[in-house]
């Protein structure tokens, strides 16, 4: 009956009733969807790092992989440090830069390592990156993109330079290249032209240091040995990463916990966003329910002193108020729950439309679970601003109110 | 003997504070209505009788004087001790009726009984069976502003008769309705008086005053 009642309270007012639930409704739709903005950068990043293979990786002391253009000068000693390491199954080093193909820019990834899982081979077959190049016919992989731009199939040549043409300076001439396959990568961004070749050539195209390298790459062994993805233990990864910073001061190992530690530190800002809109959804929730209920109180004020007349208790007219509340909140919980996910959506294709965007960045993933916890959090803020119009019901003066209510 | 009184009444008081001054509403009263007495409270507005029913209800307590219902010493009883008494032993008729407006007749009457904690089908039967007493029988399920003034009240006086009382409490209970109407309820409360209720009854009308047992004249302090 108390629910009966609360129900039938609520919907007495249906147009007060109504603007409430809506207004509660785009309260939860919001906080649902900053818990899915916060949470779901941080799902991208990590599905995008599992996905590549390696668990832990090298870069110069204080960056992070393409965050800027340092380069490790002497890789192969690092990587000759990893190998030394029973933890680590295999590794890769990556030089990243920009370099023209026939005359056009392409980013350029100079590759040393066996059974890379960077990327994925599509058409063709892939260079082989353990094996120094043979003279005049380098072997490269392009991306879909860059092959359909650069107008070759598998079995073309290239022709690459360090410089665009018509540079005042050129840099250490060009070579002739051979695309041996057509591969995808998880970080490209929408429209790059990527070509991988063999970390030597790209060394000796862009000279910066003798055996430079962006960062180095390792996977680590684990259990199941068949599965090149598979996870190695945490404490393996922070074990390799402790070692080779205590080897190299110069250098910043990371584990896959700690790299996603540097990344949500990158992402502050957009955290502090979704917190502070968070909580004014919250405040919007409690500001909300508290207004409404005291209304309604003050309104019923005549039927709750004539309920607590006829015997009913403190505790039966408190709960009254907060079911009342609860009803109200699970009507918004439920709009908003609709609200949040289809908008989460809708947000995220226009902001993943930015082209400056990896393909496959998400910034909102609709889930359920943050949904729930959108509704947790705003029943329970719901729920606190009942208590006092609650409270203030159930010590309603009684013989006060029914005088006040018959003059 | 002490237990044939429903109420006993010894010289109580009773003193608001209003702003920043007293204000009494009832000084050195004396009373003791009997089991199965009617009596009927008559006096102008502001002479007290609401208060005194307030005190008489548990409602409220005296500040001075003993006040003694059902045995209990009003004084001394606790919030949820008063609570009690009211939902158990006590009924109340107002002058506003003060049904639910969206409950049903039959739940308004049932809403007592919820509270009371009376098995589902106990209080269905006897929800339908007090409608039917007070001749609402075919009105179950209609709302408040579906009925008339005088079948409000005897909803409300169904409601009130919902835990089986010993005491009515009606404060002006034909206040809002027509003489005609009002007579009817007041012959309705008579006959519950009749079967053995006591009733307490505060009224202006000096018709409606003669039915009790008693008539108390007060008069303004």
């Amino acid at each position: 009956m108390m629910w009966r009642v609360a129900i039938r309270n609520v919907l007495r007012h249906r147009l007060r009733t109504g603007f409430s639930v809506a207004a509660l409704a785009i309260a939860v739709a919001l906080l649902a969807d900053m818990l899915m903005l916060s949470t779901g950068m941080e799902k991208t990043f990590n599905r995008v790092l599992s996905s590549v293979g390696y668990e832990v990786r090298v870069c110069p002391a204080g960056t992070l992989p393409f965050g800027t253009d340092a380069v490790i000068a002497e890789s192969a000693r690092v990587e000759r440090a990893l190998a030394g390491d029973a933890r680590v199954a295999r590794t890769l080093r990556v030089y990243g830069t920009t370099l023209y193909a026939d005359s056009l820019p392409v980013v350029a990834m100079g590759i040393a390592g066996e059974r890379q899982s960077l990327y994925r081979i599509i058409e063709g077959g892939d260079i082989d990156a353990a094996s120094p190049p043979r003279a005049g016919r380098v072997p490269v992989v392009l991306n879909a993109n860059a092959a359909a731009e650069l107008g070759v199939a598998v079995g073309d040549t290239l022709r690459l330079e360090a410089t665009a043409p018509g540079a005042a300076l050129a840099f250490s001439g060009g070579a002739t290249v051979l695309v041996t396959g057509i591969m995808d990568i998880d970080f490209d961004l929408p429209g790059q032209r990527t070509l991988v070749a063999p970390l030597a050539m790209v060394q000796r195209l862009r000279p910066t240091a003798p055996d430079a390298a962006s960062f180095v790459l390792a996977k680590l062994r684990t259990e199941d040995g068949d599965d090149p993805l598979a996870p190695a233990p945490a404490a393996d990864q922070r074990g390799v990463a402790a070692g080779i910073e205590a080897a190299f001061p110069e250098l910043s190992a990371y584990s896959m916990d700690a790299l996603m530690l540097a990344l949500q530190r990158q992402l502050a800002y957009f955290k502090q966003f979704a917190t502070i809109l968070s909580t004014i959804s919250l405040f919007i929730t409690f500001l909300l329910i508290a207004v409404l209920l005291t209304i309604g109180v003050g309104e019923r004020r005549g039927e709750i002193a004539a309920l607590r007349s006829m015997g009913f208790g403190q505790r039966s007219i408190r709960g009254m108020v907060l079911a009342e509340s609860i009803v109200l909140l699970a009507m918004g919980a439920v709009i908003g729950a609709g609200l949040g996910w289809l908008l989460a959506g809708y947000l995220d294709r226009i902001l993943t439309q930015s082209p400056s965007l990896p393909d496959g960045y998400r910034f909102f993933i609709p889930e359920w679970r943050e949904i729930v916890l959108a509704v947790i959090i705003s029943g329970a803020s719901g729920i606190a601003a009942a208590l006092l119009p609650a409270i203030q019901a159930a010590r309603v003066d009684i013989p006060r109110t029914l005088h006040e209510e018959v003059v | 003997m002490a237990s044939e009184f429903i109420i006993q009444a010894e010289s109580i008081g009773k003193t608001y504070r209003v702003g920043s001054s007293d204000v009494e509403a009832i000084r050195g009263f004396s009373l003791a209505v009997a089991r199965g007495e009617f009596v009927s409270l008559m006096g102008p507005s502001g002479c007290g009788k609401s208060t005194l029913l307030n005190l008489f209800g548990c409602i409220d307590t005296p500040s001075s004087g003993t006040l003694r219902v059902f045995g209990n010493d009003a004084s001394t009883l606790s919030d949820g001790q008063r609570t009690a008494l009211r939902l158990r032993r006590i009924g109340f008729v107002f002058q506003r009726f003060y049904l639910m407006p969206m409950l049903t007749a039959f739940e308004n009457v049932e809403l007592p009984m919820i509270e009371a904690k009376v098995p589902r089908h106990e209080r269905r039967e006897r929800a339908e069976s007090l409608l039917a007493r007070v001749g609402l029988g075919h009105r179950l399920g209609h709302r408040p502003h579906q009925l008339s003034g005088g079948e409000m009240q005897r909803t409300a006086i169904a409601r009130a008769l919902a835990n089986q009382p010993d005491l009515i409490i009606a404060d002006e209970p034909t206040g809002e309705l027509d003489r005609r109407t009002g007579a009817s309820i007041l012959a309705l409360i008579h006959e519950l008086q009749s079967g053995g209720l006591t009733v307490v009854m505060a009224t202006h009308d000096p018709h409606a005053a003669e039915l009790g047992n008693r008539v108390i004249q007060m008069e303004t302090t």
